[in-house]
């Protein structure tokens, strides 16, 4: 079946042929029938990573396979989402290790991307917690992967974009949970120093997330409203709550059926919008308990947000900069986004903890920002000229939300890509798996 | 916590009901043919909800089997699912009887031969539910598929005297009578999105009729009034249409 898809910024859209996996034949029939192509999940990821001319769609193979509530290891096709996980499991007191800021991801995507939360300088990345994993190379052979037994395969499929082989099957530990809320607290800053202090100071809580008002400038650049957030024990909860720690009652979500037409929103309502929010959060701050949807997947009540910024699509530039230059490169990016006048309402700041050992992982210690922007043309040369502002501080991009960075600034960003080639040329020796993100960064 | 045994479990609306049933915290018996893809659901929905599911062979058309299937269950099964079904090859059934007959075996005689045998089982121990899928085909047979449709009828008419005779028992027979559903069963056939439902809902449909305590069920509920309007035209006017 063919149409056209896009990933979730709308931009780049590209017609695609569309086979649906139910189960392993499937598999084996359409790497037989098609020269180049990819699987994928919900095609959650902004740009191209998720897009080809030929697309296994692998959420039909949606079931879980074990569960073992000792250990809490868990074992799913690839095509189970968070969503999946968690309403089977949060009611049992379980949770994923790591946890990407919406739900509708395949645990495919997630090992593929190899997705971090709020508490990456804790837990590190989806990734490391997976114990094993099976993949359907072009072949047509079905290998079991993991870190101890096949340590140079599993370092290239986890954040592998999907080019080694389709995932069809992943085992990793869910985290026992006291409880389906969260404790969550709120603190403000006035500007970027202050902010990157806070973060420092709040080092060893679980998850945290800063939310940046990217239109304020002056002194108050970078003010914003750094989230902490802890596991809430049963001590921690009103009556009320501690009698059902873990059934909460099906949240209702607003939708945005259709696209907004192309006038809006303006800078006007932007800088407006962001300054409401950021007042909004520091009077509604101090320390309140949530439950669990609320805190981790906050834009999930607006159903399609993405709609909201119109036929053009949006673009999200998310960089990491090392800990050593972070303030610097924040500061020049931020200032840079300012001058340009073009809008940023939802600007995130997280702490990253070291790197892991999966060839093309985003993560490494320091800060990492993500900014969305409508796409319009005047988007490009300020996008370039951040890629210069993060080159500079020794930082890199995120695959998952790229769209447009160049071979050479995704080359000085991933040293290890020639690992990475290498193991996908033993599994893959005539390149059939490709997305139109592979096929710009490295033609392959 | 009681337990459901699901004949045919591997039809779609069987394996919504599945799921449906698991949520409410019921164990299952998933009794179909092929075994590879019973498995994989049945771990599935073990994993999902909780429940404790057994997975077993079972073919509707060799029914010499049957009376040692229904004696060797793992557990005695408090309700019953029959969602065996198959629309066959209409064209085909008409000149080559093993096709038609396999058409009334699997919707009517095979059906037949193990609900007999539940039916004595929970008569004499006084509690439980037969819930028989039928279709809206079995209430007025046309060109397009009568065998399909007269194996349906002849099973509603089954499920019908059952309900009697197990009343003062205190068994419920519940018939349900699906019309379009979006299933592997009806892929290929072109069927008007309005009127077709997703087996999620038929599901749905069939749990709420069965905590209703109700005796016949359409799913969805606009196949009632099609059906009434369709067994109102006289058969004068019937045998020359072409619906």
């Amino acid at each position: 079946m063919k149409r056209t898809i896009s990933g979730f910024g709308n931009t780049p859209r590209v017609e695609a042929e569309i086979t649906k996996a139910g189960g392993l034949r499937d598999l084996q029939a359409w790497f037989s029938a098609t020269r180049e192509g990819l699987g994928v999940g919900l095609r959650q990821s902004y740009g191209d990573a998720c897009l080809a001319h030929a697309v296994l769609d692998m959420t039909g193979m949606d079931r879980f396979v074990d569960f073992d509530p000792v250990s809490g290891a868990l074992t799913c096709e690839a095509g189970v989402t968070f969503r999946d996980i968690n309403r089977h499991f949060v009611p049992r007191g379980f949770f994923p290790p790591v946890t990407p800021g919406t739900e509708r991801v395949t645990l495919g995507g997630a090992v593929s991307a190899d997705v971090h939360g709020k508490n990456h300088h804790q837990a590190g990345a989806f990734g490391s917690h997976v114990l094993n994993l099976d993949l359907c190379i072009p072949g047509g052979e079905r290998l079991a992967v993991d870190p101890r037994n096949s340590p140079e395969l599993f370092r290239a499929v986890a954040g592998g974009m999907g080019l080694l082989g389709i995932i069809t099957l992943v085992r990793f530990s869910l985290l026992r949970i006291p409880s389906a809320y969260v404790v969550q607290r709120n603190l403000a800053a006035g500007c970027l120093r202050e902010l990157l202090e806070l973060f420092e100071e709040h080092s060893k809580t679980t998850y945290s997330l800063a939310w940046i008002d990217s239109r304020a400038g002056g002194r108050q650049l970078g003010r914003g409203v750094l989230t902490l957030g802890e596991h809430a024990q049963p001590d921690d909860l009103p009556p009320r709550q501690r009698r059902s720690l873990f059934l909460l009652r099906p949240q209702r979500a607003l939708g945005v059926p259709f696209t907004l037409p192309r006038w809006a929103p303006n800078p006007f309502k932007l800088r407006l919008l962001n300054t409401l929010f950021y007042q909004a959060q520091r009077h509604f701050g101090g320390t309140r308990v949530v439950d669990y949807r609320s805190f981790f997947y906050p834009l999930e009540r607006i159903a399609s947000w993405n709609r909201l910024f119109g036929p053009r699509g949006l673009v999200e530039y998310q960089f990491v900069a090392p800990i050593e230059s972070a303030a610097a490169c924040l500061e020049a990016v931020l200032k840079t986004v300012q001058a340009s006048g073009l809008g940023s309402f939802i600007a995130g700041l997280k702490l990253f903890g070291p790197e892991n050992d999966h060839l093309l992982s985003f993560p490494l210690r320091g800060f990492t920002l993500g900014m969305d922007f409508p796409r319009t043309p005047a988007l490009d040369p300020l996008l370039d000229r951040l890629d210069a502002l993060v080159l500079d501080h020794g930082g890199r991009l995120y695959l998952a939300k790229d769209a447009r960075m160049s071979p050479e600034m995704f080359r000085r960003g991933y040293p290890r890509l020639g690992d990475f080639l290498a193991a996908k040329a033993a599994v893959d020796p005539q390149g059939r798996l490709s997305s139109l993100q592979s096929r710009r960064l490295f033609h392959v | 916590m009681s337990n459901v045994l699901i004949l045919g479990a591997n039809s779609d609306i069987a394996h919504a009901l599945a799921r449906s049933f698991a949520e409410q915290g019921h164990g299952l018996i998933l009794a179909s043919r092929d075994m590879d893809r019973l498995q994989r659901n049945a771990a599935d929905i073990s994993v999902r909800y909780g429940v404790q599911v057994w997975p077993l062979s079972f073919d509707a058309l060799d029914m010499e089997s049957h009376k040692a299937f229904h004696q060797s269950l793992p557990v005695r099964p408090d309700g019953a699912v029959c969602a065996i079904g198959h629309i066959g090859d209409q064209n085909a059934a008409q000149t080559d009887f093993s096709a038609a007959r396999r058409i009334l075996d699997s919707n009517y005689t095979g059906c037949v031969s193990i609900l007999n045998l539940l039916a004595e089982e929970f008569q004499a121990r006084g509690t439980g539910f037969i819930i028989g899928i039928s279709s809206v085909a079995g209430d007025r047979s046309r060109a397009a598929n009568y065998l399909y449709g007269s194996a349906k009828a002849g099973f509603t008419a089954y499920l019908s005297g059952l309900r009697n005779r197990l009343a003062r028992a205190g068994v419920r027979v519940l018939t349900v009578k699906p019309g379009y559903v979006d299933t592997k069963m009806n892929l290929g056939l072109n069927l008007p999105p309005a009127l077709t439902a997703q087996p999620e809902r038929v599901a749905r449909d069939i749990l709420r009729a069965l905590a209703r305590r109700r005796d016949v069920v359409y799913t969805t509920r606009i196949w009632f009034w099609i059906m009434l309007a369709i067994k109102l035209i006289p058969e004068r006017l019937f045998k020359r249409m072409s619906i």
